[in-house]
C-alpha cells in the first residue's frame, strides 16, 4: 500500500514532493501577511464545517474526475492489487494533495481573521476526511451508473451540514466517516476508472472546418467547462440587483471587470497540450484558430453582459448608452488578453485538471479589467483611450505583417 | 564534422557550382531544463531537396528534440544560423512554416475534428486546396475509408498515425517530419508507407527518425546516426547495411 500511495503521490505533488514545500512557504507567507493586517471577524464553527465540507468535496470530485487522472490508473491496475489497500492508498494520495494545495488555503484564512479554539481542529479534520470519502464513494456509484444510491448519499451529506448544533454535526460527521471508510474499502477499484468516451463516432459529413464548431464539440464533451458561465450569467443578475440597492451605479465598470472572470473557457488551449503543440506547428493559425477562438469568448462575455444590462435596466429603469459602449469595448479587451495569454504563455506544468483551474494566471484577466474600470470610474474619458486601445489591437491582429509575427 | 557527418543529400560542391541546400542549419542547441545540460549540441545539418534522411539513435540521443525543433514547438533552443534554400530563415517564420509539416510520435490534437475536418484544417491553414485524387488515393492504401468521417479523438494509436500521414503525404510539403512513422502501423500499412516514402522524392525531403533498422535501410538515401545530441555519423547510400550500422550504434 505504501508503494501505491507513493505512486499517486508523486503524480499529484511531484517526483521529489516539491509541492508540499512550495505550498508551505506559500500558505505560511499567506498567513504571515494576513495576520499582520489585525483583521478579526468571527466565524461560526457550522459556517466553517460547511465551507471545508464543500470546497473539498468538489475538489477531490474534479481530481477523481480528470481525464489526465484516470488516463494514468490504468498502469496501476495493470499490477496485482489488494482493492481495499489500492482505494486506501489512492484516497490518502488525493487527499494529501487535496489539503496541501487546496484546502489548506482555506484553513489559513479562518486561522488568519477567525478565532481557532482546539474545537475547530476535529471539526475540520472531521469535515475534510467526511468530504474526501463522500467524492470517492459517490464517483464511485455514479460510475457504476447507481445514480439514485450517489443521489441518496448526497442527500445525506447535504442533511449533515443542515444539523443546528456544533456536537450532532461532530457525532453524525464521525459516524458518516467511520461508514464511508468501510464503504470505500470495500469498493471495486475499477470504478475509479473510466473510459472518456465521446457520444458520437462519426460526424456528418462536412465540406468546411471551423474550429469554432469544433470548440462547442469540446464544451458539449466537457459540461463541466460551462457551469462557471452559467454561474456568472445568474450571478450578473444578482449584481445587477445588489448595485441597484445600494445605489452604486458609478460601479458598473467594475461589474463588467468581474463578469470577465470566467476561467474555463479562457484555457481550452492550455487544457488540450496536444492541441497548442499542433496548432504552434501549423501555419496560419492565427486566422484559422486564435481568431475564432477569440470571437467565441467575446461572444460568451457579452452574452453574460447582455444579461446584466438588461437586468440592470429591470431594476434601475434606464441604461446609459455609455455603459453600452463599455459593455463592447471590456468584452473584446478581456477576450484580447485571455486569447493572448493562451496562445503565448498556456499552461503546461499541470498535473491534474484542478491545477490548471485553480492556476494564479487566471487572476491576470480579470485584475487587469479591474485596473481598466478603475480608470473608466475616475475618469470619463477613460473608455474611449480603451476602446482606442481596443482598436490598435484588433488592427494589429489582423495586419500579420506587422503584427503578431510567427503564425 | 560539419562537412563529413551533417551533410546529407546533394549538398555537396561538385564541378565548382555550388549545389543547393534545401536546409541548413547552424549551431543548434536544445535542452529542456537548463542551457548546460543540452540534449543537442552544436549541431550542424545540411540537408539537400528531394531526398529521404533517416535518423537513428539510442533513446535520449535528441531524435526527437530535433524534430521538435524544426517544427517549431520547442522554445527552449539556440540557433547560429538557419538558411532555407540557402536564405537566411527562422524556425517560426511563416515562410519555412508553409513548407514544413511533421507528423508527431504521439498526437492528440484536433480530437473533434473528424478526418474530413482536420485534412481541409490543414490544408486551409497551408493556403492549398485538397487534391480529392491523391487524397483518395492515400486513403485507400492506408485502408482507412471506413474513418473519414470518424472524429480524431475516438480513433485507435494506429489509426490516429495513419490520419496524419495520410495528411502530410497528401499536403506534399518540402520538407516532411516524420517521428517514429512505423509505429502503430499493422503490416499492409507500413508496407505502403515505404511506398510513399520511396516516392516522395519527386516532390519533396523527408527527414524521419526510426528505431526500425529495416524501415531506414529501406527507404533512406543516408542515415544520420545521433548520439548525445551529436552527429556521430552519417551512412550514405552504399554503406547501408543494418549489421553495420547496428555495429556503430553499440560502440
Amino acid at each position: 500500500m505504501i508503494s501505491t500511495f507513493h505512486g499517486f503521490a508523486k503524480k499529484l505533488l511531484g517526483a521529489r514532493y516539491d509541492r508540499l514545500w512550495k505550498h508551505a512557504i506559500a500558505l505560511a507567507a499567506i498567513f504571515a501577511a494576513l495576520s499582520s493586517l489585525d483583521r478579526h471577524y468571527e466565524v461560526s464553527l457550522l459556517v466553517f464545517m460547511t465551507a471545508i465540507t464543500v470546497f473539498t468535496f468538489g475538489i477531490v470530485l474534479k481530481t477523481l474526475a480528470s481525464d489526465d487522472n484516470r488516463r494514468k490508473l490504468k498502469g496501476a491496475f495493470m499490477l496485482p492489487f489488494a482493492p481495499g489497500m489500492f482505494n486506501a492508498a489512492y484516497f490518502y494520495a488525493v487527499a494529501l494533495y487535496t489539503l496541501v494545495t487546496k484546502t489548506s488555503y482555506i484553513l489559513v484564512f479562518y486561522m488568519a481573521f477567525s478565532s481557532f479554539t482546539a474545537i475547530y481542529i476535529p471539526a475540520f479534520l472531521l469535515s475534510f476526511l467526511n468530504a474526501g470519502l463522500t467524492a470517492f464513494v459517490i464517483f464511485a456509484q455514479m460510475n457504476s451508473g447507481k445514480r439514485i444510491t450517489a443521489s441518496l448519499l448526497l442527500l445525506i451529506q447535504a442533511a449533515l451540514c443542515l444539523l443546528p448544533e456544533p456536537s450532532y454535526r461532530l457525532t453524525g460527521l464521525l459516524i458518516s466517516t467511520i461508514l464511508q471508510g468501510l464503504v470505500l474499502h470495500r469498493t471495486d477499484s475499477y470504478r475509479f476508472y473510466k473510459v472518456s468516451r465521446m457520444k458520437d463516432n462519426q460526424a456528418a459529413p462536412l465540406r468546411s472546418s471551423s474550429f469554432l464548431r469544433y470548440i462547442v464539440r469540446y464544451l458539449i464533451s466537457h459540461k463541466s467547462y460551462l457551469y462557471n458561465t452559467l454561474a456568472l450569467c445568474i450571478f450578473a443578475g444578482f449584481m445587477a440587483f445588489m448595485l441597484e440597492q445600494m445605489h452604486l451605479d458609478s460601479c458598473l465598470p467594475l461589474a463588467f471587470a468581474v463578469l470577465s472572470f470566467n476561467t474555463p473557457i479562457g484555457i481550452l488551449l492550455s487544457s488540450n497540450r496536444g492541441l497548442h503543440r499542433k496548432i504552434q506547428m501549423l501555419p496560419g493559425q492565427l486566422q484559422r484558430t486564435v481568431v475564432p477562438y477569440g470571437l467565441f469568448i467575446l461572444t460568451v462575455n457579452l452574452f453574460i453582459y447582455m444579461i446584466f444590462l438588461v437586468s440592470w435596466l429591470l431594476f434601475h429603469g434606464s441604461v446609459e448608452i455609455v455603459y453600452y459602449v463599455i459593455s463592447i469595448v471590456f468584452a473584446a479587451q478581456s477576450a484580447i488578453a485571455a486569447v493572448w495569454l493562451e496562445w503565448k504563455y498556456p499552461v503546461h506544468k499541470w498535473r491534474v485538471e484542478s491545477d490548471l483551474w485553480h492556476h494564479p494566471r487566471k487572476y491576470a484577466v480579470p485584475l487587469m479589467m479591474c485596473l481598466l474600470a478603475a480608470a473608466v470610474m475616475s475618469m470619463d474619458a477613460a473608455v474611449y483611450l480603451i476602446a482606442l486601445l481596443v482598436g490598435i489591437e484588433v488592427a494589429l491582429i489582423f495586419n500579420r505583417r506587422r503584427g503578431i509575427r510567427n503564425v | 564534422m560539419f562537412m563529413q557527418a551533417g551533410e546529407v543529400g546533394n549538398s555537396a560542391i561538385n564541378d565548382g557550382k555550388q549545389q543547393q541546400h534545401l536546409l541548413s542549419m547552424t549551431g543548434l542547441c536544445a535542452w529542456y531544463r537548463t542551457e548546460t545540460d543540452a540534449v543537442i549540441s552544436n549541431l550542424h545539418l545540411e540537408i539537400g531537396p528531394n531526398q529521404i534522411i533517416g535518423l537513428v539513435g539510442l533513446n535520449g540521443a535528441g531524435k526527437s528534440t530535433l524534430i521538435h525543433v524544426l517544427s517549431g514547438i520547442h522554445r527552449h533552443y539556440s540557433l547560429e544560423r538557419l538558411k532555407w534554400r540557402n536564405e537566411d530563415a527562422s524556425l517560426t517564420s511563416l515562410a519555412f512554416k508553409r513548407n514544413r509539416y511533421t507528423v508527431f510520435s504521439e498526437d492528440e490534437s484536433f480530437e473533434y475534428f473528424t478526418f474530413e475536418e482536420y485534412v481541409r484544417h490543414v490544408f486551409r491553414s497551408y493556403g492549398r486546396e485538397v487534391r480529392h485524387d491523391t487524397l483518395d488515393e492515400l486513403v485507400e492504401g492506408f485502408n482507412f475509408q471506413k474513418y473519414r468521417n470518424a472524429f480524431l479523438g475516438q480513433l485507435s494509436m494506429g489509426s490516429r498515425r495513419k490520419a496524419y500521414l495520410i495528411t502530410g503525404f497528401a499536403l506534399r510539403p518540402e520538407l516532411l517530419l516524420l517521428d517514429e512513422p512505423v509505429n502503430g502501423l499493422d503490416f499492409e500499412s507500413t508496407e505502403f508507407l515505404y511506398r510513399l516514402m520511396n516516392e516522395y522524392r519527386s516532390y519533396g525531403t523527408i527527414l524521419f527518425s526510426s528505431h526500425v533498422l529495416e524501415s531506414l535501410c529501406l527507404t533512406s538515401d543516408s542515415i544520420i546516426i545521433l548520439e548525445a545530441g551529436s552527429i556521430r555519423h552519417t551512412f550514405l547510400q552504399g554503406e547501408m547495411d543494418p549489421e553495420h550500422i547496428r555495429g556503430v550504434l553499440n560502440k
